[in-house]
């Protein structure tokens, strides 16, 4: 795996799940219309515009099928800018959820946010040892700090938070 | 009162000591943010967006003039120090402002990009002071079918005319306004695509959208391209100001950048790719040596940069005389309307003249403090692209997560930014435009509003919008531009079977 070199890939594989996902959407989009009641009086109740968007979308994954379908036949690859560096991704993405479940169970911004910095640090080559840590605490709080007393916005507050006043 | 009388009184209020602060602030961010690697004006907006939250209205609206502006300044200055153009827009720039760079002419390409984007933006505020109150004029005449239909038009060119590919453009516009549903109907209080969330009772705010598109998404690409390898920066060597021959070859490509960037930023005819290539292609042939072009040509830079800053305050004139955004900062800049309350459109002309003087007026400050404060700090803002990636992204995601939980603070709101940031990733990596999706989900409420509208005008009859001569002819141009790609690309199919 070498990120950022080119890689040939099958050319169907993209706008089939594409497709997929697409007519996926209009169902859905067209069973939740059902349930909507249309309006009263004259012109069209709230439902209209889900059906025409349910269509919409529908015919956009049909298009994606055929195209899906036209690539298979001729066999085309489709160059790719490169191999995804899934170690990278997958720090990034880590340091998202993390934040959600630091977040989620109390933790409060400055702390969630930090964990946050610090893997995407992570992801970017630094080790966990680095100043990542220490970085990520600083420009928490003074992020924290700066929208919530000058700017007055509020953020989760948690053991921290509690701490800065 | 006339247009200029208007004016006047609009740079009065934006001449009030708190305004110019709030101006001088916006630029100040905008340019700070805009210059980062890979963040346009667009992500410039929507990440500084809770920034301007408490403040109040006319002053914040000011500000983001200001941070639009400083955006596109800071995203120019990266395209030609370091070759990433944040958007498409500033590719020109880059192809030619970076070989400059390379040729120890960074200070003239800074120059003539920041003087040709005052020139521009001037003349273009000008022009949209003296275009607005007429097309409001007339916009007061217009029906809900009118408005229904100048909004397809919108759909169309922004997703399907100027893109690589009508099905991709389509399908981006198609995911904003199946989004646009999600939430509480606002005239029968229905939920519709809820699924009993309480947040999604809400919908889908643009900002989260933008900030998960543009900012997530761009930050998981990013990562997932990291080699370990560090970006280069061209250092600043030699004059930063520009000689007596670089005035001579930039003054006319700025006013032809101006003319292209204008009235085709006006059309809702989508970003400003089309005007800054246009306009680089123009000044290729104007030029008395086209083999200059490619390996540094200042006129390359001049043309361009003048063409996206006129067509970016082009894009106003329907933002500002209709509410219609035709480019995802346009959309960016109505969702900072929408957290006031505000409507742009001929209301807003009439309800609250001053404020929409102020912030044609502050457009003019806005573009002579960039010019008054930028040329001198540009060494401090190179200093800013030596932040190592890792930093960088660190931050940039710490902010976007800011922003949304200042919005509303759930841990549902930070799981669609999460989501919408992945498919930004995978929009970017199947090469599908992410624009037409956030200009898809502000707009196609919009559009639902007028179109039912004119059906509870019409009982029902859906002949109204082919009855009126105004509607038909949008949604005949709608289809024409919808097509019109298609038959070019079969038509250069034809021909090439025939050779």
């Amino acid at each position: 795996m070498n990120p950022g070199v080119p890689r040939k890939v099958a050319a169907w594989r993209a706008p089939l799940l594409v497709g997929v996902g697409l007519l996926g959407l209009a169902s859905l989009t067209m069973f939740d219309a059902m349930r909507v009641a249309s309006g009263v009086g004259p012109g069209v109740g709230p439902s209209a515009a889900m059906q025409l968007i349910a269509l919409m979308l529908g015919a956009l994954g049909v298009a994606h099928l055929v195209q899906a379908m036209r690539a298979k036949r001729t066999a085309a690859v489709r160059e790719t800018e490169g191999t995804a560096n899934l170690r990278s991704l997958a720090w990034v993405l880590g340091g998202l959820v993390l934040q959600i479940v630091t977040l989620a169970i109390g933790g409060g911004f400055i702390l969630s946010s930090a964990i946050l910095f610090t893997a995407t640090a992570c992801g970017f080559g630094r080790s966990l040892k680095s100043w990542g840590p220490v970085y990520g605490l600083l420009m928490s709080s003074i992020v924290y700090l700066f929208f919530t007393k000058a700017l007055s916005l509020s953020l989760p507050m948690g053991p921290l938070e509690q701490l800065l006043g | 009162m006339d247009t200029l009388s208007l004016l006047a009184d609009g740079i009065w209020v934006a001449m009030q000591p708190g305004n110019l602060l709030f101006a001088a602030v916006g630029v100040l961010l905008g340019t700070l943010v805009g210059i980062l690697p890979g963040i346009g004006p667009a992500l410039t907006v929507a990440l500084l967006l809770p920034v301007t939250f408490k403040l109040d209205p006319t002053g914040s609206i000011i500000m983001f003039a200001g941070i639009y502006f400083g955006g596109m300044y800071g995203s120019s200055t990266t395209a030609i120090l370091i070759n990433t153009p944040g958007e498409a827009a500033s590719i020109a720039t880059a192809i030619e402002g970076h070989k400059m760079a390379l040729a120890g002419r960074a200070g003239p390409a800074l120059a003539t990009a920041a003087i040709g984007s005052f020139v521009a933006g001037t003349i273009a505020t000008i022009c949209l002071a003296l275009l607005a109150p007429g097309i409001v004029d007339l916009a007061v005449q217009f029906g809900p079918w009118d408005y229904f239909g100048l909004m397809v038009v919108a759909f169309v060119t922004v997703s399907a005319t100027f893109g690589s590919s009508v099905l991709r453009g389509l399908t981006s516009l198609g995911l904003g306004l199946f989004l646009g549903l999600v939430g509480i109907d606002k005239l029968t209080g229905q939920a519709r695509l809820t699924f009993d969330t309480p947040t999604l009772m809400d919908g889908v705010s643009v900002t989260t959208l933008a900030v998960g598109l543009f900012a997530m998404g761009e930050a998981l690409f990013v990562a997932s391209r990291y080699t370990g390898a560090a970006e280069k920066i061209q250092a600043l060597r030699g004059s930063l100001w520009m000689s007596r021959a670089d005035w001579k070859a930039s003054w006319k490509p700025w006013l032809r950048g101006t003319m292209l960037g204008f009235p085709i930023g006006a059309l809702p005819a989508g970003g400003a790719e089309v005007p800054t290539l246009l306009s680089y292609t123009l000044e290729r042939k104007f030029s008395k040596n086209p083999e200059q072009f490619g390996k540094g040509a200042i006129e390359g830079v001049a043309g361009p940069e003048a063409a996206n800053n006129a067509s970016a305050t082009g894009t106003l004139v329907p933002l500002l005389a209709l509410g219609l955004p035709t480019s995802a900062t346009a959309a960016m800049m109505l969702a900072g309307f929408q957290q006031y309350g505000l409507t742009p459109g001929p209301l807003l002309f009439t309800t609250n003249p001053e404020m929409v003087w102020g912030l044609i007026a502050s457009f003019l400050i806005g573009n002579l403090m960039l010019l008054v404060l930028n040329l001198p700090l540009v060494g401090l803002w190179v200093k800013l692209l030596t932040i190592p990636q890792a930093w960088l992204y660190g931050g940039i995601l710490v902010f976007a997560a800011m922003g949304t939980l200042a919005a509303n603070p759930s841990t549902t709101e930070l799981t669609m930014l999460v989501v919408f940031g992945l498919t930004g990733y995978l929009m970017r990596c199947l090469d599908y435009p992410v624009a037409p999706m956030v200009v898809g989900l502000i707009l196609g409420p919009m559009a639902e509003n007028q179109f039912r509208r004119a059906l509870q005008v019409s009982m029902g009859d859906y002949w109204v919008f082919f009855k009126h001569p105004g509607s038909a002819t949008l949604l005949a141009i709608a289809v024409i531009a919808l097509l019109a790609p298609l038959l070019f690309k079969s038509l250069r199919k034809f021909r090439a079977s025939e050779d």
